[in-house]
């Protein structure tokens, strides 16, 4: 249809509204309330526009087009009309723009300018909201709000979780938390990026800098694999807040708190800051020319004694493309075997016929084309938070989501069903719905009725395999079962990872048994679980908290005690690396250097530097490059480093199926007594995160209790918890029960009980009675 | 011809050396202008503007709540500013340097704050022995403010 | 004079079943579910009665019934006794001395739009009485199997469901009350979509007043022409006016539309303290002021009331005398808007504020000729802005009572006193 707006015509669809035509065509309507992603409620007012035929000027955001409508932006019932919302809304607005941090990227200002006036007729008191401390993350100066509600709806409609309301009404109508409760939604910072002035503020961020004095650059999330677009703003070369950048394939407009405020991790005080390298029993530092030159010659001995067996490379799947494709370079030219990137996980037998790049097996905004989601050792909104925002979206449009966990997941969308099964539980479950045989009778029949009602194989459906199902001991019995499963009802299958890079390692064959690109290796060398359980005599660390980002903490500090070599290349100091390293070379974080990621979609997304590092930290590629220099081999600029992985990389088809078949049957795995998971905590995922303050400070931050399954904490009566777990006994206040866990089965929230560490991420304990 | 014989006349008689002897000897006789400084001084407009200070409060809180307006107003770029959130919850200055080699004394600094706590008093005499000395902070501009408190606000309610 | 929704007010026991019943009660409904009339017929027949909406605005009931699409999804009827307009108190009355012409209405109301769910809203302030009697006549009414699964015997279902309200006025227009119903905030809904298409629970949904309801069984029994008969062109049927007021007997009249202000002034005993009419508010707060003089030749119906510069709204008629000051009565009534605003739209939201801190200085005696001024700047700003009509209903008295009388607000603000004494 054609519709007139200031006497031009533009062609507009059915059931459009004003303002979608005029965004499209750039022409400028003022709005506060109006927003592309959340629902329309116009009762801002602002957007009011001068409709031929109608007495008052009518909403743009809310009154649909008809066929040739004439509308004028700039007559001057339009004009009066948003002028007098303008004054309605300054005459309590406290006018504090110079203490505002949203002073200078205010809406309210921007419009001010344009349909305020200079002076005001308002001489009564104005109205002032007590603010309340509502969250570590977000500063509130309510008495600063226009009561655009858009907050309210993104709880409401995007977040799912409802946390802000309106209460009172007229003119005391506040926005505020309905009991005194922190604002706990993984995804509450957008309520930031939403609010149009300064009453919902980024607390860390509060009266640091001017929104003028900043300036822009671009990243990728480096916390998960979904790859969300990120804008870091930087004052005086420092990251001072991010903000979402708009990428409508991958995050839309938003963005998690893990992602926004994550980057105050980089600014741990337990940063190393210098190269390091242990003399005489003491870690001295020293310049990069030593510790490279020591490093290297090291690594040469060792290849001129032929014992580069006994060198185990990892590295953490955090890392950019860049660094993961030159580690293993570098260290396949010396010849070493034992590369692996998958260091959380125990159980390898898969890995012979698992897919060169696992992926989600669709695009991400292709979600919703999905009948079914069956998600299987994930907790979307704890682990995955701004996929929790498709999802909602996919269910909206019809999609059911199914979730099979440890722990009955606590999700922001409603799943059709929700299971908590211990790991054995899982396989007999799965084995059941793929054969019908050994029905389980731990679980409701209800559940089965449902599952057989909706997953039919003439649907469309979707396996999702989460990363706790890598920290499994029987990791690939569970693949295999899922494999039948999947088979049966004509699934596709993909994959979430642990890491936000996890996707590239495998491509780029950061592997013991594939070269880049799923080439095979002549000899096939050490898996990331045996390196460390076989105690060699050197390892090569990258980007690893030899603490937390390990299957068994335990064993790698046996294997650090006893190994000969230990060289860090690490961004933080972590009491294990201060204790046993040999060599410690100091990198840049993700910020500070170039770099790529590929996320769980397969887009490969690159960026430029955020900010400089200090000046002894270098790039983590740089330092890589240098070892493959001096041992002769050509010196990339990172251009060319990029550009060759590009090259590799442009030809693999990102759409192979991700269906795998596992060529032998695995032996059933008998889980006795209790059994153990480790949580991964949102907070707790990577080394960055968890060394972020603020995030640290949010309640999922805080969670540090052990819990207990119904029947374990009932059957418990003393006041502390004991137990043993393999042979370490361990001893604990801080537990409690949880009802979403199946019984026999405590979960760890921590890394860390007390001072002990917890060990095996997964696994089996007896509790002392 | 007639120009050439007055030119001649003109010169023979030093009419020029005349005409330009007699400036001299009127303002020989004149009340000098000259001023005896140091010991003399010019008067000022009560819109003079020289030496910078941040003002405070009478209960002794300053002013200044660091929104870095001067900081973006400033033609030459000559302030620097750095914020915090004090312990208290509002927001002031860590930081609050003018570089006065950089300054031109155009006084917007005065006029886009707020609160008035920028002010440009009427010191003019001020010298530094070192180069560092030239960049003055926030510790100096509030004891100048001290200092002139007084008189800042006399000049003040002069001016409005 | 012929009596419709008061018919049993004057009976003893005029809430219970057996009153209702001697005065042709159920009768309307048991012709229906026995002749079998159609659907279309009932709303044709309410189309041609010319029956209007009485809650305020005024529109065609039969035509609204229309509006509903004719299909097999889930309808709601939804009846407003919210009644809460200053000056109104007809519902009230309706609910609790007859509350079986409610019930019967809102069945033949149910039945026409194909409605098997109906929803009547009380206010909250009616919990004492109003909502005690409306139960009891309402199991009265199951227990007859007037109300309930398969009615009479005839298959048909129709269930109604008092809903109780918690006190705020907005709620009283049709959209917030649709989102009170739901649980939610009680605030106004844009439109389009109207709820005849998109209402209730998203389902279309037919709203209507209390007196409109318990209009319908007469006119069902006796037909339109007869209902026609009893009104003027225009101004088809009855109407219950409340006066209230500076009036020697307050009092509801259910009169014919037409009947002269003069009738009903005199109805109600005439103006108390032995003074002069000085104005009259026609139709609840929310309509325009009009000078007494004007409204002695004026008729109540709707086309002399507009001509007067009024709206005959819902009816509630508040008589002002000599004694009265108008600048305290628009202070009265803008505090009313101020703390009933339910916050949503920005104009209303902070304009009713302003203009009762603006009325209030004035009364302080701190005004200035210039907030007058200033009154109705702000009042033309909040009209029209909103997304419902309480700014509108805001704004006008403002306008009017400025517009009626300039005079005495001026002196007010000259004398920092009342031009009237007491």
């Amino acid at each position: 249809m054609e519709i007139f707006i200031n006497n031009k015509s533009y062609t507009a669809e059915d059931g459009e509204t004003i303002i979608q035509i005029a965004d499209k065509f750039d022409i400028h309507i003022p709005r506060f309330c109006y927003h592309k992603h959340l629902s329309i409620v116009a009762n801002c007012r602002m957007c009011l526009v001068d409709i031929e035929g109608f007495k008052f000027a009518q909403p743009a955001c809310s009154t649909l087009v008809q066929d040739g409508m004439k509308i004028s932006t700039q007559s001057a019932k339009t004009k009066n009309a948003q002028k007098s919302t303008m004054e309605f809304l300054l005459i309590n607005h406290p006018l504090d723009c110079p203490i505002c941090d949203q002073g200078g990227e205010c809406e309210l200002q921007d419009v001010s300018l344009e349909y305020g006036d200079d002076h005001s007729n308002y001489m009564q008191f104005k109205r002032v909201v007590v603010d309340r401390d509502v969250s570590p993350l977000i500063s509130t100066d309510m008495t600063r709000c226009i009561h655009c509600s858009r907050c309210v709806r993104f709880g409401e409609e995007v977040a799912a979780t409802k946390e802000l309301g309106l209460l009172d009404r007229g003119e005391n109508m506040k926005i505020d938390s309905f009991i005194e409760k922190n604002i706990d939604s993984e995804l509450s910072g957008n309520m930031i990026d939403l609010c149009p002035v300064g009453a919902l503020n980024n607390k860390p961020y509060r009266y640091s800098a001017r929104t003028w004095d900043l300036s822009q650059k671009k990243g990728i999330s480096p916390h998960d694999c979904i790859g969300s677009n990120i804008f870091y703003h930087i004052y005086n070369n420092k990251i001072v807040r991010a903000v979402p950048a708009e990428n409508e394939n991958i995050n839309q407009t938003w963005l998690s708190d893990r992602d926004r405020f994550g980057y105050e991790g980089i600014y741990a005080e337990d940063r190393c800051k210098r190269p390091m390298i242990k003399k005489n029993e003491k870690l001295l530092t020293c310049d990069w020319d030593t510790a490279i030159k020591t490093l290297n010659q090291n690594l040469n001995t060792l290849k001129n004694e032929k014992k580069l067996d006994s060198l185990g490379c990892l590295i953490s799947p955090q890392s950019t493309c860049e660094e993961l494709y030159l580690f293993q370079k570098v260290f396949r030219e010396f010849g070493a075997n034992n590369i692996d990137h998958r260091t959380i996980e125990k159980d390898f037998d898969y890995q012979q016929d698992y897919p060169v790049m696992p992926t989600l097996g669709c695009d991400i905004k292709d979600l919703e084309a999905y009948d079914n989601v069956i998600l299987v050792g994930v907790n979307i909104k704890k682990e995955f938070p701004i996929l929790s925002v498709r999802m909602i979206q996919a269910q909206n449009k019809k999609t059911q989501f199914f979730s099979i966990n440890f722990q009955s997941s606590n999700e922001d969308f409603n799943p059709a069903i929700s299971l908590a099964l211990r790991n054995d539980q899982l396989r007999e479950f799965l084995d059941y719905l793929s054969n019908k045989t050994n029905k389980p009778n731990y679980i409701e029949e209800k559940m089965f009725h449902y599952i057989f009602k909706y997953i039919k194989s003439n649907k469309k459906n979707l396996i999702v395999i989460g990363p706790s199902i890598g920290q499994l001991p029987n990791q690939t019995e569970i693949l295999y079962s899922l494999n039948q499963y999947s088979k049966k009802i004509n699934a596709d299958f993909g994959y979430l990872t642990e890491h936000c890079n996890n996707t590239a390692s495998w491509l780029l064959g950061v592997l013991p048994h594939r070269l880049p690109l799923g080439k095979r290796v002549d000899k096939e060398g050490l898996n990331a679980y045996q390196m460390i359980e076989k105690k060699l005599s050197n390892y090569i660390f990258y980007n690893l908290e030899p603490e937390c980002d390990f299957w068994n903490n335990d064993l790698v500090e046996d294997a650090l005690k006893t190994s000969k070599m230990n060289v860090f290349f690490s961004s933080f100091m972590t009491p294990f690396i201060a204790k046993y390293a040999d060599i410690v070379l100091p990198i840049s974080t993700f910020a500070e250097t170039h770099g790529s990621f590929i996320n769980i979609e397969g887009s490969y997304q690159a960026y430029k530097q955020i900010i400089r590092p200090k000046k002894e930290i270098k790039l983590g590629w740089e330092v890589l490059n240098n070892l493959l220099f001096i041992n002769g081999a050509n010196n990339y600029t990172f251009d060319t480093l990029q550009n060759e992985i590009k090259n590799n990389i442009q030809d693999f088809d990102v759409t192979t199926n991700n269906n795998f078949k596992l060529s032998n049957q695995p032996l059933k795995y008998i889980q006795k007594d209790i059994f153990k998971f480790t949580l991964r905590n949102t907070y707790n995922t990577d080394q960055i995160v968890r060394r972020s303050k603020s995030l640290q400070q949010t309640r999922t931050g805080k969670l540090k209790n052990i819990l207990l399954s119904n029947d374990l904490f009932s059957s418990h009566k003393k006041g502390y918890l004991e137990f043993i777990d393999k042979d370490k006994n361990i001893k604990s206040e801080l537990y409690n029960s949880d009802q979403s866990l199946p019984h026999n089965t405590i979960a760890y929230q921590s890394y860390k009980i007390g001072d002990a560490f917890v060990g095996a991420r997964t696994g089996t304990v007896k509790i002392k009675s | 011809m007639l120009n050439n014989i007055k030119s001649i006349l003109k010169s023979f008689f030093l009419l020029e050396i005349f005409k330009g002897l007699s400036i001299t000897g009127k303002n020989l006789f004149k009340k000098p202008i000259t001023v005896q400084y140091p010991e003399e001084k010019t008067p000022q407009s009560h819109r003079f503007r020289g030496l910078h200070a941040l003002r405070k409060y009478p209960n002794g809180e300053e002013r200044c709540i660091g929104c870095k307006l001067c900081e973006a107003v400033c033609p030459a770029l000559a302030i620097t500013i750095d914020t915090e959130m004090r312990k208290d919850g509002t927001r002031r200055t860590t930081k609050y340097d003018i570089d006065l080699f950089k300054c031109v004394y155009c006084g917007f600094c005065e006029e886009s704050c707020p609160v008035d706590a920028i002010v440009e008093t009427k010191i003019f005499e001020f010298h530094f022995e070192d180069k560092n000395e030239k960049i003055i902070t926030k510790k100096e501009l509030l004891k100048i403010g001290d200092l002139y408190e007084k008189e800042e606000i006399k000049d003040r309610a002069n001016i409005n | 004079m012929t009596l419709i929704c008061t018919e049993t007010y004057s009976k003893q026991e005029p809430a219970s079943l057996e009153t209702y019943l001697t005065l042709e009660g159920y009768q309307a409904w048991q012709k229906i579910l026995n002749n079998k009339i159609s659907k279309s017929e009932i709303i044709n027949q309410i189309k041609e009665s010319g029956l209007r909406g009485k809650g305020g605005a005024g529109f065609l009931t039969g035509l609204k019934w229309s509006f509903i699409p004719i299909s097999d999804e889930q309808k709601y009827l939804v009846c407003n006794s919210d009644e809460s307009e200053p000056g109104t108190c007809k519902d009230r009355d309706i609910l609790r001395y007859n509350p079986h012409a409610i019930i019967e209405g809102m069945l033949i109301a149910s039945y026409a739009i194909g409605a098997s769910v109906a929803y009547n809203y009380l206010r909250g302030e009616f919990l004492d009485e109003q909502w005690k009697v409306f139960n009891k006549a309402l199991e009265e009414a199951y227990q007859k199997g007037y109300v309930g699964n398969n009615i009479l015997s005839t298959g048909l279902t129709i269930n109604i469901f008092p809903v109780l309200g918690a006190g705020a006025y907005i709620v009283g227009e049709e959209t917030a009350m649709l989102e009170a119903i739901e649980g939610k905030r009680g605030m106004p809904r844009i439109k389009p979509p109207f709820p005849a298409i998109k209402g209730l629970f998203a389902k279309p949904t037919i709203i209507n007043n209390t007196e409109t309801l318990a209009t319908v069984p007469k006119i069902i029994l006796k037909g339109a022409e007869w209902y026609k008969s009893l009104g003027i062109n225009n101004g088809e049927g009855v109407k219950i006016f409340c006066m209230s007021g500076s009036v020697q007997k307050p009092n509801n009249f259910e009169v014919p539309l037409g009947t002269p202000f003069s009738n009903l002034l005199e109805m109600s005993g005439g103006v108390s303290n032995n003074s002069k009419l000085k104005a009259v508010i026609p139709g609840g707060s929310s309509v325009p002021v009009v000078k007494g003089e004007l409204m002695l030749d004026t008729n109540m119906d709707y086309d002399s009331i507009l001509k007067a510069n009024s709206m005959l709204g819902s009816g509630g008629v508040i008589v002002m005398d000599e004694t009265i000051c108008m600048v305290k009565v628009l202070q009265r009534i803008s505090r009313f808007y101020y703390g009933e605003s339910c916050g949503q739209c920005t104009p209303c939201r902070e304009g009713t504020g302003w203009l009762y801190k603006i009325l209030t200085n004035i009364i302080d005696g701190n005004g200035t000729i210039n907030d007058l001024h200033e009154l109705e700047r702000i009042a033309g700003l909040i009209e029209g802005h909103c997304i419902c009509a309480l700014g509108d209903a805001a704004a006008l008295p403002v306008k009017s009572f400025l517009n009626n009388f300039w005079d005495e607000f001026e002196y007010y603000i000259d004398n920092k006193k009342s031009m009237v004494v007491g």
